[in-house]
């Protein structure tokens, strides 16, 4: 199993530098359009991070842990910030279901339709957001 | 990070100059746009030649162009990578916006 570790403090600057050297890692072991799933959901992820859980903290420190096996790739995002809601996955709409004209909101939705599983922990005071993309499903 | 070229028939084609739309820099991205319709172009083709990622940030930004500009014009998206028109169909703005595969196309439909 292939593991690399990614570190950014809570700033959005730092977002997309994070994901192109992710993308690099990650190219080799995906194809083109599982690929583009798994950077939107990065994105959307470490965006709600930055923007919410770690709101106000710019210098929390958010981890991303790639892993690959044979079925797929799975990516772990950590952070020190505020816990999320219960439920706030399963109860997030999904894209069909938002309204057009809204300008946000679209975050948790895009996560869940580009993600095979996702599965958020709070352990020992930080969010621990999984998020496994198995071989061969595009959404 | 925009450039803007203005046609006789009052259309204005934008053309963002930079790489990914993302929550870094949706904003400002709409604030330079918001300038331009407050100054009255109302009719514009924002080209994503030079772009090849979007996200949902820039997406509410692009909904945000669209609502501001209303029944008082329009806007038409041209020149979209493969990358960002699987994201505009997996957050449905397909259904939204009209997508032209190069801003010429985008002039000649607005023309009509």
């Amino acid at each position: 199993m292939l593991a690399r570790c990614f570190r950014i403090s809570a700033r959005i600057s730092e977002v997309d530098p994070l994901i192109l050297r992710l993308m690099a890692a990650v190219e080799p072991m995906i194809s083109a359009e599982r690929l583009l799933s798994l950077e939107l959901a990065a994105i959307e992820a470490l965006t709600n991070v930055v923007l919410h859980g770690c709101a106000g903290q710019p210098d929390a420190i958010i981890q991303v842990e790639l892993s690959a096996n044979p079925d797929g790739l799975s990516l772990l995002i950590s952070d020190p910030g505020v816990p999320m809601k219960d439920g706030l996955f399963e109860n997030a709409l999904d894209l069909d279901q938002i309204d057009p004209s809204s300008e946000s909101g679209r975050g948790l939705a895009t996560i869940k339709a580009c993600a095979d599983v996702v599965v958020y922990t709070r352990k020992a005071d930080r969010n621990s957001l999984t998020l496994t993309f198995r071989s061969g499903r595009n959404p | 990070m925009i450039t803007t070229n203005y046609h006789a028939d009052g259309i204005c084609v934008i053309a963002p100059q930079f790489e990914r739309l993302t929550a870094a820099n949706a904003d400002s991205f709409k604030t330079e746009v918001l300038a331009l319709i407050q100054e009255g172009r109302t009719r514009m083709v924002i080209d994503f030649a030079r772009v090849s990622m979007v996200d949902s940030s820039g997406i509410g930004a692009l909904v945000g162009l669209l609502k501001k500009v209303g029944n008082r014009g329009e806007i038409a998206i041209s020149a979209l990578s493969d990358n960002v028109a699987q994201v505009f169909r997996i957050t449905r703005m397909d259904r939204v916006f009209k997508i032209f595969p190069d801003s010429h196309g985008a002039l000649s439909s607005m023309d009509t």
